[in-house]
């Protein structure tokens, strides 16, 4: 249903509008929490079944008729830099600027 | 390759979806009755979709050289209505006799409610009596394992044959305990909510390819048909073979549906044309 503002006509926004702080819309925590849990549920899954292929492949690198070799030195350094990126994003309960740390650690050697 | 996509809900796609999958390889669909977003109240309501999903849909598949195929079913959520899910039920019958409806479904469980596992109990044993396919839904998300478990439960408790039977939506926590029992399993491929693409193809490699079904599963939510060929790719990524694939995306869809003869698409395989002697 339109509305008029001025000389101009707009439809309602028909998203949810959130309450205006500090002069601006913006999301409060519990809908961040809320809207965000699914996608994050979702990449967490996915993060778990990475570690689970690894350890699958390098056990049936390691078995009988595989080609005998443990995971190179380079991917168990990638696996545990993600380890410690999963230990960053666990223990920092009430921090800020998780991204950048993750982006520094993922930058370095 | 040639693909067949075992759970679509066309009905929510448009012709653009179609084209599509048309263009990708998609050869067959097959439509399982579903949930339309509300609770349907009249018997005349269900006759009506069941009509549009075997009569119409498959003349709309046909503009894409795409075989439409489908089922019929009280959603597990409409189940709670026991007088309405009886009177459904008894026209299931008159949808079993026509050329493209392959049998019952999709039946199962949301929250694991007693009419809704009375309706489930009710509706295998139609399919079982008139000697009908079975598509078994299981709950989403926290609702999985538990719900997973009570159909187990109540097919145990019941003269089914599991061959028949296609438990989907099946993920790390629930594939084992189905396929130990003997049914198929089919894992949703969904953007967030469901399994992956890459999950499905760990599964895959796990547990191997034998009485397992992909879909995509594309209704009218945050769905995408093409998390098939999605996860198609990166079976082929990984090292699977394309006749590897073809046994996954193709041929299993043809054995498990073609037990009802109105399925009449056959397993195919790869040859090549290296052994054939030049022309003179």
């Amino acid at each position: 249903m339109p509305r008029t503002i001025g000389r101009l006509e707009c439809m309602v926004d028909t998203f949810a509008t959130p309450p205006r702080r500090h002069g601006r819309s913006m999301l409060t925590a519990a809908q961040v929490a809320e809207n965000y849990f699914l996608e994050s549920r979702h990449m967490l899954l996915e993060v778990a079944a990475h570690f689970d292929r690894f350890d699958a492949a390098a056990a049936r690198d390691t078995a009988p008729g595989g080609d005998g070799r443990p995971p190179s030195a380079a991917g168990r350094a990638k696996m545990a830099r993600l380890r410690e990126a999963i230990a960053i994003l666990a223990a920092d309960a009430d921090g800020h600027e998780r991204t950048v740390k993750l982006l520094e650690l993922f930058a370095q050697e | 390759m040639q693909i067949i996509q075992p759970h679509y809900h066309a009905i929510a796609r448009t012709a653009q979806d179609y084209e599509r999958m048309a263009m990708s390889g998609v050869v067959a669909v097959a439509e399982p009755a579903f949930w339309a977003g509300f609770d349907r109240l009249y018997p005349e309501t269900f006759i009506d979709y069941f009509r549009q999903i075997s009569e119409f849909e498959p003349t709309r598949a046909a503009q894409y050289g795409i075989r439409h195929f489908c089922w019929v079913a009280v959603n597990p959520k409409e189940a709670e209505n026991p007088t309405l899910t009886r009177e459904v039920l008894k026209t299931f019958p008159e949808f079993f006799a026509k050329p493209t409806v392959l049998g019952v479904g999709e039946t199962g469980l949301h929250k694991s409610t007693n009419n809704e596992c009375a309706s489930l109990e009710a509706h295998v044993e139609m399919a079982m009596r008139h000697g009908q396919l079975v598509l078994i839904h299981t709950p989403h998300l926290a609702d999985k394992a538990h719900g997973t478990r009570r159909v187990l439960e109540v097919l145990a408790g019941m003269n089914v044959d599991p061959e028949r039977i296609w438990i989907d939506h099946v993920e790390e926590q629930t594939i084992r305990p189905c396929l130990d029992a003997g049914y198929w399993v089919g894992f949703t491929l969904y953007p967030i909510t469901k399994c992956s693409p890459k999950r499905a193809c760990d599964m895959l490699e796990k547990y191997g390819s034998e009485r397992i079904l992909v879909n995509s599963s594309a209704d009218w939510g945050p769905s995408d048909p093409f998390t098939l060929q999605e996860c198609i790719l990166e079976y082929r990524r990984r090292g699977h073979s394309l006749q590897e694939a073809i046994e996954v995306f193709h041929n299993n869809p043809c054995r498990f549906l073609g037990q009802n003869p109105k399925f009449d698409i056959q397993p195919i395989r790869v040859e090549t044309l290296s052994d054939e002697p030049a022309s003179a």
